[in-house]
């Protein structure tokens, strides 16, 4: 069985005078259709490990160690790889969504022009036909009134709206990995609740792999598969939910998992049952 | 409504911008003495306006903030520092609110001297914040040697200097980290047994709002459209956005 994604002692230093190692080797693979989640705390490193993934450490950091990503364009190891070589594996291989969708829009472009360029790029779309794909793809997200969104600019929307603009663009050229940063943390709960339905639909659809970034023990527990719990820059557990939520090895997880579960036991149980 | 019982009130009140649509309308709400009230809504909901009016920053267009039983006058100064001796604000971001220039002691000390209170500023330092659960040397360092959830600490001693008979809390943990967000619910939790503190906390958050208050009212758009002990509010919500709310929240799966 291969992996989509193989990290082998993925690390992330700050090269220059006074060079310092900000996360040290993340060992985790990821299978086609799995769906990964990494917790940890502000400063754990979980952000750099994503952006390594990506090739988008912004200089000076550098990544080191080994990700690699099987597509099924081919197989490449990003780390060390130049960026305009890693444009093939972007978009078509990994998506990518940030907690803040302005990170990934244009300001001045209107939202379906945005949307047009890799739907025309990956797919090959002109005319009618990419017109129809622009709003097609806003209309999966669950944007209502696709036309209005597509003559949109983003400051004409809600933030929740904008995030959906920006799945739709991770989503446009088909990844088969799709990584989520702390995606719903910026929006109102219940907002996040419609994000997070809409991502767990579009993973199980597709068939893609997730991996799903946050702080939150509950939002993670109920989208991923397997936790890998980061401190400090390092890697401390890894593990399936059901067994990171029940038997905790380490102590610091068993105390995130403690206080989520003493936080969530502060509200009382929702009589029209209140999962995910 | 609650009339002079209550310490501090808002009655039908309601605030535009300009000649803009209303950003609250006809809000009444009530704390008493000791008591705490949770404030619930989601951004643009108009907790932030409401927030302003019960501090005193600004005047709402129709209806009355009352304090001890009597209009809350933003005008009157001398009113207005007997009403900040009693009602003292936290904010959401421990970062921007403590002055990074300042030893955190000095900052702590901050609405002593500006509400011209009189005695040992430095031994209510300590005392400070010793009841926050910091070490004594740190009112001579500054902002930038402290974690986010010290410094929210220290914004707490702060708001506790002038012996404030209610906290006006805005989103107090929501920037902090899970394991920090416990430590600091603890600490008000305990300030409120202890020393008889009341709150009114703002929040998005359903389940700080869960630990710290008895009361809650929900505001939506502008209006408040659910009112009540906060327990039945949670366990049978009469409004479907309260309800709608409610679902929303991330839940654990049971052990």
């Amino acid at each position: 069985m291969t992996a989509l994604l193989d990290l082998t002692g993925l690390s992330v230093r700050i090269e220059g005078p006074a060079p310092r190692t900000l996360v040290h080797g993340v060992d985790v693979s990821l299978a086609a259709g799995e769906r990964l989640g990494i917790i940890g705390e502000s400063g754990s490193g979980k952000s750099l490990t994503a952006l390594a993934v990506l090739g988008l450490l912004p200089y000076p950091l550098v990544a080191g160690g080994s990700a690699r990503i099987a597509g099924d364009t081919g197989a490449i190891e990003i780390v060390g790889t130049p960026a305009r070589r890693l444009d093939r594996v972007r978009g078509t291989t990994v998506g990518a969504v940030f907690q803040e969708p302005l990170a990934s829009l244009d300001p001045l472009m209107r939202v379906g022009g945005q949307l047009a360029w890799p739907l025309r790029r990956h797919r090959g779309l002109r005319g009618d036909a990419l017109r129809r794909a622009v709003l097609d793809a806003l209309a999966e997200v669950q944007l209502a009134d696709p036309e209005r969104i597509a003559r949109s600019y983003i400051h004409e929307i809600s933030g929740g709206q904008r995030q959906r603009v920006a799945i739709a663009l991770a989503l446009a050229a088909d990844p088969q990995l799709l990584i989520a940063d702390e995606p719903t943390t910026a929006l109102d709960v219940t907002v996040q609740a419609g994000i997070l339905d809409l991502l767990q639909r579009e993973v199980t659809e597709r068939g893609m792999s997730l991996l799903f970034i946050s702080h939150d023990l509950p939002v993670l527990a109920g989208i991923a598969d397997r936790v890998l719990v980061m401190r400090g820059g390092r890697q401390i557990e890894l593990g399936a939910t059901a067994q990171i939520l029940a038997a905790p090895v380490d102590p610091y997880t068993a105390q995130l998992v403690a206080a989520s579960r003493r936080l969530d036991e502060f509200l009382p149980v929702a009589e029209s049952g209140g999962g995910a | 409504m609650t009339g002079t019982t209550s310490l501090l009130a808002a009655e039908d009140v309601s605030f535009a911008y300009g000649s803009a649509q209303p950003v609250l309308a006809d809000v009444s709400l009530a704390v008493a003495p000791g008591a705490s009230l949770g404030l619930v809504g989601e951004s643009g909901a108009g907790k932030t306006t409401l927030l302003r009016l019960l501090l005193g920053l600004a005047a709402p267009t129709a209806g009355r903030v009352v304090f001890e039983g009597e209009r809350l006058d933003i005008r009157n100064g001398r009113a207005l520092r007997r009403f900040r001796r009693a009602v003292q604000p936290v904010y959401q971001d421990p970062f921007s609110s403590l002055d990074p220039r300042m030893p955190v002691g000095r900052s702590i000390a901050e609405p002593l001297r500006s509400l011209r209170i009189e005695g040992d500023h430095t031994a209510r330092v300590t005392e400070l914040l010793e009841a926050v659960g910091l070490p004594a040397d740190a009112a001579e360092r500054y902002p930038d040697a402290f974690s986010g959830g010290q410094r929210q600490r220290i914004a707490i001693a702060r708001a506790l200097a002038p012996r404030p008979r209610l906290l006006l809390a805005d989103e107090p943990v929501s920037a902090l980290d899970t394991s920090v967000r416990m430590h600091v619910i603890e600490l008000l939790q305990r300030l409120a047994h202890e020393q008889g503190i009341g709150f009114l906390l703002v929040s998005h958050d359903l389940t700080i709002v869960s630990a710290l208050c008895e009361q809650m009212a929900v505001l939506e758009a502008g209006r408040i459209v659910e009112q009540g002990p906060t327990r039945s509010v949670l366990t049978a919500p009469a409004h479907p956005y309260t309800a709608r709310l409610l679902a929303s929240v991330p839940r654990l799966p049971a052990p």
